[in-house]
């Protein structure tokens, strides 16, 4: 009753996941992608985590202890460095439209079709073990639910229910699940996206259900960590589980199986189709470099308790640890936990057959059987058929044979043996793709013979040390195989090659093989010289960063085709309709008109082959690109100067990056210039609220002596009567006040004048001596009237000579008269002119024994209007704009005026003029 | 591939990962004394573990 129940979710599950599936494609064909976000990538690599993962980890922590973690501590640590190489396999995987890995390393090393062939071969045979694992943990586990509420733990009837073979059911059950899957589209390079959708799915099933009963185990069972720990630990024998030590692991094999499983997390073919090959967007790598390690983590958590616990539960049952994950809630009578748990070991298992299957079977018809179809003419592109549904055919078939491999595989060797090193053998097969692919994508010298001797020398070490001794130790008992050798033989013993001892199985075969893989690869390549289409494809991958995605940079081809046939082939592979649709695509792109044109260019012929690549392969395209074309072979010295002109294109392109450099500069320079007219503009503005202020100020002062006109008018006006007196002194002060008023006129225009400099300069050899003379004199009536005695003290003995305008400095020394006399003291006043020569300068005194100016007045009463009298006097004095005048010509001549002053005890303003050079004296 | 800082610091992060999870680093947690619960062992690995994840991230989404 039960079982019929496990047997209904079961498949209830697997519908769901074909709902999920279907839903990803349709949205997908309406645009609108469901995987194109960072957290489905992360989640689709979480195909990396098997029945291994959820069964065997377990297993192997219980016998191994923390000898189970460098399987997800390799990912950690190389995921770190996914920006670099992950991207990079990302980068050149689109731009050569690869489609499996097998295609990747053919393509690199000219598209070698032999090459692709091997990589398969290696692949299928490596993974079979991996399918098996998977074969046998679904199995087990289904017979152990299958006999709930009993715990039937012999292994002699642990895969039989009824006389009948549940491996071979589960087998032919995931087969037909990943055809329905897996083969629904023929060209490979266009995402999968239902199927990346439901992988993603199943991720999150498989980490719920494992912390489920992570969580029942350690909290349920036992009341907490503290507790399982406190109790484990106590059994000495479960507390060296804990250590490291030659009885659970020691450093040497952990720090092996680290680096193996940093290979396998990028060769593995399901890892290789779901990080590079469905990638949407090479920005997911960022986030997937640490949220994947973080997966890893969360889903291994629980790990090694529940090993700890299953030990101290089933403490005297013959128990295989593989099964203790569903034992433990089994054992506990927690029926619906156990049915999740099934659940999740399922969707472990499936998404695991499903993705490898996909990968090699595409592997397998592109890259293995096509090739040879071509080459045996069995396939003939020139004839007409539909060979995309051979493709399809073969990809079918391959799953299916692949299945039974796997089945064949666990039905040969030791069934006894623990799910982990049934695994560890495939990851040491796909490591044998790491010197030839690294290789490939860092070092230009890697040749198509060294990666091919590479890669047989590798894989036959790795077939005898691994896979052919584990068939040589049924139940567990090494035969004298194993022991003594072939032919007694013993450095030939497989798991001790030339006598090594101190190494586990799987690191010796890993050392041995790739020892004599990167060994093959280099030599051989140093060795060998590439071909022309070798070295192509060698740039192409190697910088691939330095070619743009739409360029197809080089044309290593020269030759003659016809666009019909062409046509013919590419409809052939991809269907009439398909063809039509790229090719009308190409012509609007290219600007062409396929009934004007015959013959096909090399770039027809190339972006022909790159769709085929998509269906078939590169290496599959190749062959099937050069039946409908004749080729010429190009000449060493032709590649040479097609690879000059591209080194041109680089060479303009990096023209182009100094220019956008300089533009970045100019604009920088355009920046700045801004920032200075910014300054000037506001400067203008500074300068334009001075000229408001100084109209403002002009206004008021006009203002000024013209109210006081106009009232003393008014007053005489209204008063036709008044006497003579008051008459005259009104008349007097309004004539008074006139003149100021003009006088105030005239100097504004004067400073306009000045500051326009549109003021006229008759310059002349002035003798100092008599402007001062003259000055004094003209002064002389304003100083008696206040009682001011002017004083000259100046070298007569010869002549003071400078290069001015006579009346503007007479207008200077009026200036500096008048204020000196003005505050001079009545009655007691003294002005004192003086000159001196210093250097080449004539300076000219004018002191007064005043008041002074208060020091903080000494700079402002140079500004217009800024009187200092009017402060010191109680009333203005002039106009303000006598000494701002004056400073304006001195500085006009060359020169520069002054005042010193103590308050109270006069000030003294000073000029200084330049003398002229001897020449002019 | 240009290079910046943060690439340097995901190859430094990438050697101290080696480090942490190798033989004389180990072997100075390889006890089973009891901390928080749990073999100090085992906190070792998880946590530094953690640890790599948490400077991965910090190196990959810091926004500087």
């Amino acid at each position: 009753m039960f079982g019929a129940l496990v047997l209904l979710v079961s498949l209830l599950y697997l519908g769901l996941l074909f709902a999920i599936a279907y839903y990803g494609d349709r949205q997908a064909d309406r645009g609108r992608s469901i995987i194109n976000n960072p957290y489905v990538y992360t989640l689709s690599m979480g195909v990396y985590c098997t029945a291994w993962t959820y069964y065997g980890s377990v297993g192997r922590a219980s016998s191994s202890g923390l000898g189970f973690l460098p399987i997800y501590i390799g990912p950690t640590l190389i995921a770190v460095l996914w920006w670099f190489v992950l991207r990079k396999m990302v980068r050149i995987s689109r731009m050569n439209r690869i489609t499996t890995i097998a295609d990747f390393i053919a393509s690199r090393y000219g598209k070698s079709s032999t090459l692709g062939g091997l990589v398969t071969v290696i692949a299928v045979v490596g993974i079979i073990p991996y399918i098996s694992l998977q074969l046998n943990a679904v199995s087990a586990s289904f017979t152990l639910l299958w006999g709930y509420p009993e715990l039937h733990f012999n292994p002699s009837d642990r895969f039989t229910i009824s006389g009948l073979d549940t491996a071979l059911w589960v087998t032919l059950g995931m087969a037909a699940f990943a055809i329905l899957f897996g083969t629904r589209h023929l060209d490979v390079t266009e995402h999968h996206q239902g199927l990346v959708a439901a992988i993603a799915f199943e991720s999150i099933v498989k980490l719920i259900a494992f912390l489920a009963v992570g969580f029942f185990v350690t909290f349920v069972l036992f009341n907490g960590p503290v507790d399982l720990f406190g109790q484990a630990m106590a059994d000495p024998a479960l507390a060296q589980l804990a250590t490291f030590s030659d009885a659970t692991v020691d450093y040497n094999q952990w720090a092996w199986l680290t680096f193996l499983s940093m290979l396998a997390i990028l060769f593995l073919p399901r890892q290789f189709q779901m990080a590079v090959l469905e990638n949407m967007d090479e920005n997911h790598i960022r986030k997937a470099s640490w949220l994947f390690p973080l997966y890893l983590l969360v889903i291994n958590i629980f790990v090694f308790p529940i090993a700890l616990a299953g030990l101290i539960v089933f403490r005297d049952q013959p128990i295989d640890a593989d099964l203790f994950v569903l034992g433990l809630p089994m054992a506990a009578g927690n029926e619906l936990l156990a049915l999740f748990v099934f659940i999740g070991g399922l969707s472990a298992a499936t998404s695991m057959v499903i993705v490898d299957t996909v990968a090699l079977s595409t592997m397998v018809s592109n890259d293995l059987m096509m090739p040879m179809l071509l080459k045996l003419r069995i396939v003939r592109p020139s004839e007409r058929g539909d060979y995309g549904g051979t493709l399809l055919s073969i990809r079918r078939v391959a799953i299916v044979v692949i299945m039974l491999l796997g089945y064949l595989y666990f039905r040969m060797t030791d069934t006894a043996a623990s799910l982990v090193s049934i695994g560890l053998i495939s990851f040491a097969a796909v490591a044998q793709f790491a010197p030839a692919f690294l290789g490939g994508i860092y070092w230009k010298g890697g040749t198509r013979l060294g990666a091919l001797s590479g890669l047989v020398a590798g894989f036959l070490v790795w077939g005898y040390t691994l896979p052919l001794a584990a068939t040589h130790s049924f139940g567990g008992a090494p035969d004298d195989f194993l022991l003594y050798g072939p032919w007694g033989i013993s450095w030939l013993r497989p798991h001790n090659l030339f006598n090594l001892t101190g190494l586990d199985p799987v690191s010796h075969s890993l050392f041995w093989s790739l020892l004599a893989n990167i060994g093959a690869y280099v030599i051989v390549s140093l060795l060998t010289r590439s071909s022309v289409i070798e070295q192509g494809q060698a740039s192409r991958f190697v910088n691939v960063f330095d070619y743009s995605a739409e360029s197809e940079a080089i044309f290593l081809w020269r030759g003659t085709a016809t666009v019909q046939a062409l046509r013919s082939l590419l409809e052939r592979f991809l269907g009439q309709a398909r063809t039509e649709r790229e090719l009308n695509d190409y012509a609007r792109r290219h600007s062409l008109d396929w009934t004007q044109m015959h013959q096909a260019d090399a770039e027809l012929v190339q972006f022909a082959e790159r769709l085929l690549a998509g269906v078939m392969g590169a290496a599959s395209a190749r062959v099937a690109i050069a039946s409908v074309v004749q080729e010429e072979r190009l000449s060493m010295d032709e590649v040479l100067k097609l690879l000059d002109e591209t080194s041109q294109v680089r060479a303009y392109s990096r023209q182009l990056e100094n220019r956008t450099r300089q533009l970045e500069e100019k604009s920088r320079e355009l920046e700045a210039a801004t920032a200075e007219l910014r300054a000037a503009n506001e400067r203008l503005q500074e300068l334009d609220r001075l000229k408001d202020d100084f109209i403002s100020t002009v206004t008021h002062e006009l203002r000024t002596p013209l109210t006081s006109i106009r009232a003393f008018a008014e007053i005489l006006y209204d008063n036709p009567t008044l006497d003579e007196a008051r008459r005259t002194q009104f008349v007097g002060i309004i004539l008074k006040e006139s003149e100021r008023l003009s006088r105030l006129i005239n100097q504004v225009l004067d400073l306009a004048k000045l500051e326009a400099g549109a003021a006229e300069w008759n310059t002349t050899e002035v003798d100092m001596r008599a402007l001062i003379a003259e000055a004094v004199r003209a002064s002389s009536g304003m100083a008696e009237e206040k009682g001011v005695r002017i004083l000259t003290r100046i070298d007569e003995s010869r002549p003071l000579l400078v290069w001015v305008d006579e009346d503007r400095l007479m207008q200077v020394m009026l200036n500096l008269l008048s204020n000196a006399v003005k505050f001079s003291p009545e009655g007691r006043g003294e002005v004192c002119i003086s000159t001196e020569c210093k250097d080449h300068w004539l300076v000219v005194h004018v002191a007064d024994n005043g008041i002074g100016i208060r020091p903080e007045d000494q700079k402002v009463i140079f500004d217009k209007f800024r009187q200092g009298g009017d402060r010191r006097m109680g009333k203005p004095q002039g106009t303000g704009l006598g000494l701002p005048i004056s400073a304006q010509i001195i500085a006009h001549f060359g020169g520069k005026l002054w005042v010193e002053s103590e308050p109270g005890k006069g000030a003294t303003f000073s000029f200084m003029l330049p003398l002229p050079s001897s020449d002019h004296r | 591939m240009r290079s910046g800082p943060r690439e340097s610091w995901l190859v430094v992060l990438f050697v101290a990962g080696c480090l942490l999870f190798s033989y004389p680093l180990m072997e100075l947690f390889n006890h089973v004394d009891l901390l928080l619960g749990a073999p100090v062992s085992v906190l070792y690995l998880f946590g530094a573990w953690l640890g790599v994840i948490g400077v991965a991230w910090l190196i990959h989404e810091w926004r500087s």
